[in-house]
């Protein structure tokens, strides 16, 4: 992992190595490019999923972030080799007034659902896609359900009833081996 | 049939009927998630519901007397369960097997789960469970038997006459 | 008058010839989504030309039930009750991943006494997944009566996954730092620990002889067969670079020749300590595809012998506090599922719950070749091929 990642370094300084995974951020405009240099320099050729985050200061489901963000759609893809599995994970930010990208189909063959599937959950439209359309919702749904503004109507009808923590967490015996609690 | 409308059946008859309709049920297959998975087990050849009179599995809904839903309901699926039910002849029964079947289950909260098949169909037996073991479904077939043995041909028919379709 | 039943005058006519164009359009056959098969509710519209398919547009959706917006909403423990739903014939390996990229980020130990026990779930699971595969499959092609024998074999596996976990494909049995005190083992109290339960080595002994004899058994009954090779044989094929462009993995990627297998990758659960083999395909039709998983389960059945054989004694969970905060970091974890490839990736924000969690299923990529391999492909075959893909709408759909 570790001689992977300085090969990584040389190209693209802005990688980052935590928690096992290697993240590169680069740039919106550059995106195919930086795909092809992957799949054909370092040989990964493995195109594992492709999605989307929406990081927004107001959330109607769940918490919010601790810290407040810039309002933006990060697309992240990850891709790996199959002789070695080594993982990389490319990510970039869009804005959310005009959330556009090109679409790597050219690149992969494999992005075509995964960009669909964003499509339908964010409202991510990408240039160059041979048929962008719907993959799982029903025929005249409305709205991008994965927006953190989407709100989950069930929950806001009548909240969740199993509030309280009903089991303790096992405790620590005298011998010092865990017991159930 | 205009005889069972105005006199209805003698009970001796109409027990042998229902004796017969109850041990010679055709069920039909409906399995959409993982409780379609304990479906299979049931008919399996450990626990065994063809000792209990439904032995061949139509996948036709035409043929079939009951069907089992068996699995979440989506928004998306709803149209075609409830097609499916109209296909199918009168005398007719559903079991609901699972708790995403019964009530959303699991999902309760989710954007494109309709919370309880028995917003679209009347359910006639709840299995609860999740997914409810092979011998809990064989408890719900079980009791399915009693109610149609139990049952009055003569309401039965007057009720299909008055129901809309 | 011309007698056209006279023999003489038959000759007369056989020797017109019919030179006219029929005029032919193609059909388009809906195989809708209610189906008897196990894969569940999959919708095919295929343009069919006589026999011969040729543009086939999968609808998907069926099933979707919307895990990643669900997980928003709930806390780590209530997502792991959630997440084994996914994949529901092999229910316990859904939750090791995500289990996995929670403990990185908190950066736990599990004890290795919990890392066996997960490893021997895990593998029973994939035991499990295989024989309604096989079942399933031989099922579609013809033959009624494998079905039935792969249903009670898998039934012993079920019950030891049951006296172990309390459940039998959904086991909610994993805590985030170890496992939970065993089901089958008898009472709770402060003093005793609850452990496996008695007998429980000698019953997966003998379960897992039983196991690799019938998958002796399948494989001469049915891999035997010559109608199931003549439907089987190079029907389907799927060249490795197709494969790996769509992310297609598991056990498709390792019938087109390509060993690839995660388990040598993951360092969360000991598959270093232990001697498989990983079986691979040559020609990447559906009879290899058959075939590498039936090897599979005789591989998953002798990791298990060894597992049980050198099961090391030790506490089961380390110790976390009660209420569980991720600190903030994102990773992405990934395992081999009986499927394929099935991967977590958690943006974690140090909350209860995750910011984002993106799941990655198996069976979506597996999906996506299938407007590729069914081009051009007779109606049956595409019953043979799409039950060798081996995919389950939970996983597809989430």
């Amino acid at each position: 992992m570790e001689e992977f990642f300085n090969k990584i370094k040389e190209s693209f300084q802005d990688a980052t190595l935590e928690f096992e995974t290697i993240n590169i951020k680069v740039d919106s405009a550059e995106w195919i490019e930086v795909h092809k240099k992957l799949r054909d320099e370092l040989n990964l050729k493995f195109f594992s999923w492709l999605s989307a985050i929406d990081w927004d200061n107001e959330v109607s489901v769940g918490e919010a972030p601790k810290e407040s963000v810039s309002p933006s759609f990060e697309i992240i893809t990850c891709l790996s080799d199959l002789a070695n599995t080594n993982l990389v994970t490319v990510s970039t930010s869009i804005s959310k007034s005009e959330p556009n990208i090109k679409s790597l189909i050219e690149v992969y063959d494999g992005a075509n659902w995964h960009e669909r599937e964003a499509y339908e959950m964010f409202g991510i439209n990408f240039e160059n896609h041979p048929n962008l359309e719907k993959l799982y919702l029903p025929d005249g749904y409305e709205g991008n359900p994965m927006l953190k503004s989407f709100e989950l109507i069930s929950r806001e009808v009548k909240p969740w009833p199993g509030e309280v923590d009903v089991e303790g967490m096992p405790e620590e015996s005298e011998s010092g081996e865990s017991a159930d609690g | 049939m205009g005889v069972v409308d105005k006199f209805g059946l003698p009970k001796p008859i109409s027990s042998v009927f229902n004796w017969a309709r109850s041990y010679s049920l055709w069920y039909f297959q409906f399995g959409l998630a993982c409780c379609a998975i304990e479906v299979m087990a049931v008919s399996g050849p450990r626990h065994d519901f063809m000792r209990l009179g439904i032995i061949p599995l139509p996948a036709s809904p035409r043929q079939a007397d009951f069907m089992i839903v068996a699995g979440t309901v989506t928004d998306k699926m709803a149209p075609s369960v409830k097609r499916l039910y109209d296909q199918m002849p009168e005398p007719k029964y559903v079991i609901s097997m699972g708790s995403c079947s019964n009530s959303g289950g699991p999902y309760w909260d989710s954007y494109s789960v309709t919370k309880g098949v028995d917003q679209l169909i009347p359910v006639d037996v709840y299995v609860p469970g999740c997914p409810p073991r092979p011998e809990a479904l064989q408890e719900g077939i079980i009791l399915l038997q009693k109610k149609i043995r139990g049952e009055d041909m003569k309401e039965k028919w007057l009720e299909v006459q008055t129901e809309p379709i | 008058m011309v007698n056209a039943l006279d023999p003489q005058n038959m000759n007369r006519f056989s020797e017109a010839s019919v030179s006219v164009e029929i005029e032919t359009e193609d059909m388009t056959l809906n195989i809708g989504p209610q189906h008897p098969s196990t894969h569940g509710v999959l919708r095919l519209v295929a343009k069919v030309d006589g026999e011969k398919v040729h543009d086939v547009k999968p609808v998907l959706g069926y099933m979707h039930r919307g895990y990643e917006k669900l997980a928003e909403v709930r806390s780590y423990p209530q997502i792991t009750t959630l997440v084994n739903r996914i994949d529901w014939v092999a229910g316990f390996s859904n939750e090791i991943p995500f289990i996995a990229g929670a403990e990185r980020l908190m950066e736990i130990d599990v004890p290795e006494r919990a890392k066996h026990i997960r490893l021997i779930l895990t593998e029973m699971a994939r035991i499990s997944s295989h024989f309604v595969f096989n079942g399933a499959y031989a099922l579609e092609v013809g033959a009624l009566t494998p079905i039935f024998y792969a249903m009670e074999d898998r039934e012993r596996v079920l019950d030891l996954i049951e006296s172990v976990t309390g459940g039998r494909f959904h086991p909610n049995f994993n805590r985030i730092g170890g496992v939970k005190p065993a089901a089958g083992a008898g009472p709770t109290s402060k003093k005793n620990i609850q452990d496996l339960p008695a007998g429980f080595y000698r019953d997966t002994k003998v379960a897992m002889e039983k196991v690799i004899q019938a998958a002796d058994q399948f494989q001469n009954l049915i891999g035997g067969n010559e109608v199931f090779k003549k439907r089987t044989k190079n029907v389907g094929v799927l060249t490795a670079e197709t494969a790996e462009a769509y992310g297609v993995s598991g056990p498709i990627l390792r019938a087109s020749g390509v060993k690839s297998d995660l388990r040598t990758q993951t360092d969360y659960l000991p598959y270093d300590q232990f001697d498989y083999d990983i079986p691979v395909g040559e020609n990447g039709d559906c009879y290899d595809r058959w075939d590498v998983r039936v090897k599979e389960m005789v591989e998953s059945a002798k990791i298990v012998l060894q597992a049980i054989d050198s099961m090391p004694s030790g506490p089961l969970q380390t110790k976390v506090p009660k209420v569980i905060k991720v600190p903030k970091g994102r990773t992405y974890v990934r395992a081999e599922n009986p499927k394929g490839e099935m991967g977590y990736y958690i943006v974690s924000d140090g909350g209860l719950g995750p910011y984002r969690l993106k799941v990655r299923t198996a069976s979506f990529s597996n999906v996506s070749i299938l407007p590729i391999m069914l081009e051009g492909a007779l109606l049956p075959d595409l019953i043979a091929i799409m039950g060798s893909l081996d995919f389950v709408l939970g996983d597809v759909d989430r």
